[in-house]
């Protein structure tokens, strides 16, 4: 599944475990730290169906929808 | 090597500072070099970046030290990546830098080792510097500075940018950066590749933080729980957008309030140096062209410097807490539908105040498309240059006695702009070509306490900016209107006449079939020109052209509505209408009648054909959207 999963919920851990799409953007995501392997907690998301936001060690990343659909998650 | 011909401010070292956002690349820049710096545009592009000499308690001249914005790589997505990218290789004010300090975030060093890895393999003389070393001390965390030097084959010192602990060290080591090959162009990595330096990252920084801490990572985890617990707050979906609005309204009605004391005295002190000058000589054209030339179009820009410091200092603070991020993440989603992201909100909320600082205020927006659009929608934001327009005509309309639908037209009007802006926004954003990814991923700093000395120089550097940048224009422009409204006749005594004479006049009287269809006759057209030095001066000119010598400003607002009633044009007809005031309305919430935004946005558009776009769209969708209501309204049997 990806991060914006419906089934995802606030407050759970989950595993980067691949990307899809854009080369540019998975570059970026891997650049902001995002890459496979490690884990991030769902903190919520911005109102209006705005950017996720999402907290990794100690980052706290907001990501826009089609951001975070390149993201390929297992629960942790 | 840098040639001594080709060397335009440096003689002796120049280093760069790169580093992600947030990393605290600036702090560490305002402590290297003090108050003596100055910022400069990147040719053609509107991101600035800063250079300054070291301060004088740190050593000699010879070294100059260069900010850069922020960068999670070499392999730049965003124009002010591309800034960073350039100001390393083909900087234009040093030609090539001498050696580089990579700011690296101590609480985050597994993110931001791959910059220095990157920046490594380019073959620059370079240092590292860890910085959060306070928040870091305050934890009991210590890096292993040594593992982390010998690990990476280059200098690595802490800074403490509360203190400035480590400064001197820091100067002493960059001193001692000296070149060993040519620098190559960054190399981009494969898929493959990145992900192993990015293991390789966090086991070095694993190894760094864990040789003199136990349990660094959970100590870690501390400093960001503060933070973490006010997110939950301060991006809740209801109490996050009740606490924006009520942040947002805190500052922007203290641009109004605070600042006016200091508008005021402002002003005071230009009308005394008006009435200086004219005392000199009081009939001379000489002090008439200093006084109501000179003084007063300095005077006219002038008077909003307090307003302008206040919003840099009220932007800057919520920047420096780490709010910005969130506000910005908070209204991403209703702003991404018109084509721009959640950074535009800022500015156009800025435009509310004053286009002139709104448009500064872009240059935060990484995105050059979404730059462009909100820039191009900001003069649509009604100014507060248009409140004495808006409430001349609403007094006309009601003569005062119906609070209720005046604050109602007063709020359709604001309501009208903004909804003007988000329709333009759609529009514009289907002719802007996207150059590069619109990417939304926004980090959200940890919220830290500002510094109050940093926050207000910064807020003065960023004034003063707009006072040197718009200066001049506004300057050529008021002298261009000065001359336009004395000649020929400026022996004249009747103001009224020497109006009538003037060119100004005379191209009042040239444009009149043009406002005509607006319902207007040529000294409402002659107000409308002079409008476009400040929209305010449409109500003082109005009262010249209708001949009132009344300088009380309470009752000569009464007179002039008094005259609007019963003027009449060449026809006998009556000018001033339901129908006419209603356009005249119309007109102001549009047009853009402004030549210190049209000066600002031509330097940072970097562009006059897009400041000129935006002037003729603007006033001419002003000028067929009058003449389409004001007909109707005719039409239909409204006077």
């Amino acid at each position: 599944m990806n991060l914006l999963d419906s089934k995802i919920k606030p407050g759970h851990s989950l595993e980067i475990v691949g990307f899809s799409g854009d080369p540019a953007l998975r570059e970026r995501l891997i650049e902001m730290g995002l890459r496979i392997g490690i884990t991030l907690t769902i903190l919520g998301r911005a109102p209006f169906g705005g950017p996720l936001l999402i907290r990794f060690k100690n980052s706290f990343l907001a990501l826009r929808n089609e951001e975070a659909l390149c993201a390929q998650v297992k629960q942790a | 090597m840098r040639s001594s011909e080709t060397s335009l401010t440096v003689d002796g070292k120049a280093i760069a500072l790169i580093g992600a956002p947030n990393s605290g690349k600036t702090t560490l820049y305002n402590w290297l070099t003090g108050s003596r710096f100055k910022t400069v545009n990147y040719p053609g592009a509107t991101v600035e970046f800063s250079l300054g000499k070291l301060a004088p308690h740190l050593g000699d001249d010879s070294v100059q030290v260069m900010d850069t914005p922020g960068t999670y790589s070499l392999h730049p997505k965003s124009a002010d990546e591309w800034v960073t990218l350039r100001a390393l290789y083909e900087n234009p004010n040093l030609e090539k830098v001498d050696g580089v300090i990579v700011v690296v975030d101590g609480t985050q060093i597994s993110r931001h080792l791959p910059l220095v890895m990157q920046l490594r393999e380019t073959g620059f003389p370079m240092m590292v510097v860890i910085t959060m070393s306070d928040l870091l001390r305050r934890e009991g965390v210590e890096i292993d500075m040594g593992y982390l030097s010998q690990t990476l084959a280059c200098p690595v010192l802490p800074f403490d940018g509360l203190l400035a602990g480590g400064l001197k060290e820091i100067v002493a080591e960059a001193k001692k950066l000296q070149w060993v090959k040519e620098p190559i162009r960054p190399k981009v990595w494969p898929f493959e590749i990145q992900e192993t330096k990015l293991q390789e990252s966090e086991k070095i920084a694993e190894k760094a933080l864990n040789q003199f801490t136990e349990k660094a990572q959970e100590k870690l985890n501390k400093i960001v729980s503060t933070t973490e617990k006010l997110d939950r707050v301060l991006l809740h979906p209801i109490f996050g957008i009740v606490l924006f609005v009520g942040i947002m309204s805190a500052l922007f009605s203290s641009v109004y309030w605070l600042a006016t004391p200091f508008m005021d005295l402002i002003d005071g002190w230009f009308t005394t140096a008006n009435e200086a000058v004219v005392a000199l000589a009081p009939d001379a054209l000489w002090t008439d062209f200093l006084a109501n030339g000179v003084v007063t179009s300095f005077a006219a820009f002038m008077v909003f410097v307090p307003q302008i410091f206040i919003l840099f200092f009220g932007i800057g603070l919520l920047e420096s807490t780490g709010y910005l991020a969130r506000a910005a993440t908070l209204i991403d989603r209703p702003f991404s539908a018109l084509g721009m992201s959640g950074r535009s909100f800022v500015p156009l909320l800025s435009g509310f105040a004053c286009a002139v600082p709104a448009i500064i205020a872009t240059r935060n927006i990484p995105s050059t498309k979404d730059r462009l659009i909100t820039s191009f929608i900001v003069p649509l934001m009604s100014c507060s240059a248009r409140l004495p327009v808006y409430a001349l005509c609403i007094a006309f309309l009601f003569h005062g006695d119906s609070a209720w639908k005046a604050g109602a037209s007063l709020a359709a009007l604001y309501l009208g702009s903004v909804l003007l802006g988000a329709l333009a926004a759609g529009i514009v954003s289907r002719f802007i070509p996207r150059k590069e990814n619109s990417f939304f991923m926004m980090e959200l700093p940890i919220y830290r306490r500002p510094k109050l000395r940093v926050l207000l120089r910064q807020s003065w550097t960023r004034t003063y900016s707009y006072i040197k940048r718009a200066g001049p224009v506004i300057f050529a422009f008021a002298v261009v209107i000065w001359v336009g409204s004395t000649f020929p006749n400026y022996k004249a005594q009747d103001p009224y006449q020497k109006l009538s004479d003037s060119y100004v006049g005379q191209l009042g009287k040239v444009i009149e079939p043009v406002v005509a269809p607006m319902g207007v006759d040529w000294r409402v057209g002659v107000g409308l020109i002079s409008a476009f030095a400040a929209r305010e001066v449409f109500v003082s000119s109005l009262a010249v052209t209708f001949n009132i010598t009344d300088a009380d400003e309470e009752s000569q607002q009464q007179s002039l509505l008094t005259q609007m009633g019963t003027a009449v044009n060449s026809q006998g007809e009556k000018i001033f209408t339901v129908s006419s005031v209603i356009g005249l309305m119309i007109f102001f919430l549009i047009a853009l009648q402004c030549m210190s935004t049209v000066g600002v946005q031509i330097r940072e558009s970097g562009s006059w054909k897009f400041a000129i776009t935006q002037l003729v769209a603007f006033n001419l969708a002003a000028y067929v959207l009058v003449v389409v209501v004001v007909q109707g309204l005719r039409f239909l049997g409204v006077p």
